[in-house]
């Protein structure tokens, strides 16, 4: 609080900023003359006074100051609930931080790797796509049990120039005929036993797997659509 | 501010027990101290008692966040105010954003009265208590947080100029105009 000199004359302004704490009790003993001793000058000040007395009075009596008191009685409580919670939850996200991230991490790094787009040409994988050529057509069953059911090589060549003929038939025009003289793509003959123990021989389309690197996404796709618009029952 | 600061004798000795060792008692102590402050400061912004304690909440946990950063240039209860006034700032904004999309809610603040046993409740008139809140409300910020700050909480006038950052000359006519102010509006009551 500033110094006063006892008995000088205040301006309106200086009383001013001295009315509501000498209404409310606040000035100490010095100020509280001053103010005292000028407020006769200053008429219009002394009935500020006197009306702003009655109305803090009537504050006084509301006590909001222990209203507010109780009415926020119980934050305390509720901020130690509150950190409570968040503790267990810190002590949670940390679990998940150092024990399930990572393990989901490494999850999807190896989903990542395995199903990476360079492996994800399952779809329009030839080899599946023609898996289900069999050739029927060019053997009898019983003839084809024989066949696969013999020691003899010679029958294995037999079976082979076969299914050469019939890799034959296959035309592919543009890219895919190309990339067959270069030998990416070739004829691919193997056999598959059903339940009932028969043999089914099986042709496929190949790609040279060490050889697809080289081919452009584009001419891939390419080719596909022309290995799978050949009729093979032609 | 609240007198139950338990077995501690001053800010200090709290701050560097919980700093310390995080200790429950010291977050206790020093929540109990200070709840009626912050939660009247929440309330003269929002208006609300819910709002206000949900806010004195998120500054006691903030507070206790950075207890440790706390170096003491100023006093625990402007840094206090400071905080309060940033949260309070930030659910008003968001209470604006929710009233826009329609989910707003009703201000309390004009109802303080309703909760509390104080015996004096049955002597004054609720009437002047509701206009009372009313003026108050409308007060701009500064002469209303002046008064309130003198008032009910009781501070010097450096303390009031450190939180509000106005000089203390700035302050006395804020202070006069607010309680000129309350005179006029509720001398009739």
């Amino acid at each position: 609080m500033e110094s006063f000199t006892p008995n000088r004359e205040l301006s309106h302004y200086q009383m001013e900023m001295l009315l509501p704490d000498y209404v409310l009790g606040k000035l100490n003993p010095d100020e509280m003359t001053l103010f005292e001793s000028n407020l006769p000058r200053y008429p219009d000040l002394a009935g500020e006074v006197a009306e702003a007395r009655i109305v803090f009075g009537k504050i006084d009596k509301m006590d909001l100051d222990s209203k507010n008191a109780y009415r926020s009685r119980n934050v305390s409580v509720k901020v130690q609930d509150n950190l409570g919670h968040r503790l267990k939850r810190q002590q949670k996200f940390r679990f998940v931080a150092r024990f399930i991230l990572p393990t989901a991490a490494l999850i999807f790094m190896a989903i990542l790797v395995i199903d990476s787009p360079r492996f994800d040409k399952s779809s329009n994988n030839p080899e599946l796509a023609f898996a289900a050529y069999r050739m029927p057509a060019i053997f009898d069953p019983d003839e084809l049990y024989q066949l696969f059911d013999s020691e003899y090589e010679e029958n294995y060549d037999l079976l082979g120039d076969a299914f050469d003929r019939e890799f034959d038939k296959l035309e592919l025009s543009g890219a895919g005929q190309d990339y067959i003289s270069t030998g990416i793509i070739s004829d691919y003959y193997y056999y598959d036993v059903d339940e009932s123990g028969n043999y089914y021989p099986l042709n496929s389309i190949n790609f040279e797997t060490k050889d697809l690197d080289k081919l452009d996404e584009e001419i891939f796709q390419q080719i596909l659509e022309e290995i799978e618009n050949v009729d093979i029952n032609s | 501010m609240n007198g139950a600061s338990l077995v501690y004798e001053s800010d200090s000795e709290i701050i560097r027990d919980y700093c310390s060792t995080g200790s429950e008692k010291a977050a206790n102590a020093f929540v109990r101290k200070y709840q009626k402050f912050v939660y009247s400061v929440a309330l003269r912004y929002l208006k609300n008692h819910h709002d206000s304690e949900d806010a004195a909440q998120e500054v006691f946990i903030k507070a206790l966040g950075n207890l440790k950063s706390f170096r003491g240039d100023a006093s625990l209860s402007s840094w206090l105010y400071r905080i309060t006034a940033n949260v309070c700032s930030n659910m008003k904004r968001k209470k604006k954003l929710l009233s826009f999309f329609g989910e707003s809610e009703r201000d309390d603040f004009l109802n303080v009265s309703s909760s509390g046993p104080s015996p004096e409740q049955q002597l004054v008139g609720k009437e002047f208590e509701d206009n009372f809140m009313e003026v108050l409300s409308g007060l701009p910020v500064k002469q209303r947080e002046t008064f309130a700050m003198r008032y009910f909480d009781e501070l010097s006038y450096n303390e009031i100029s450190e939180m509000l950052g106005t000089s203390v000359g700035g302050l006395k006519a804020n202070y006069y105009q607010a309680v000129r102010k309350l005179s006029v509006a509720l001398r009739n009551l």
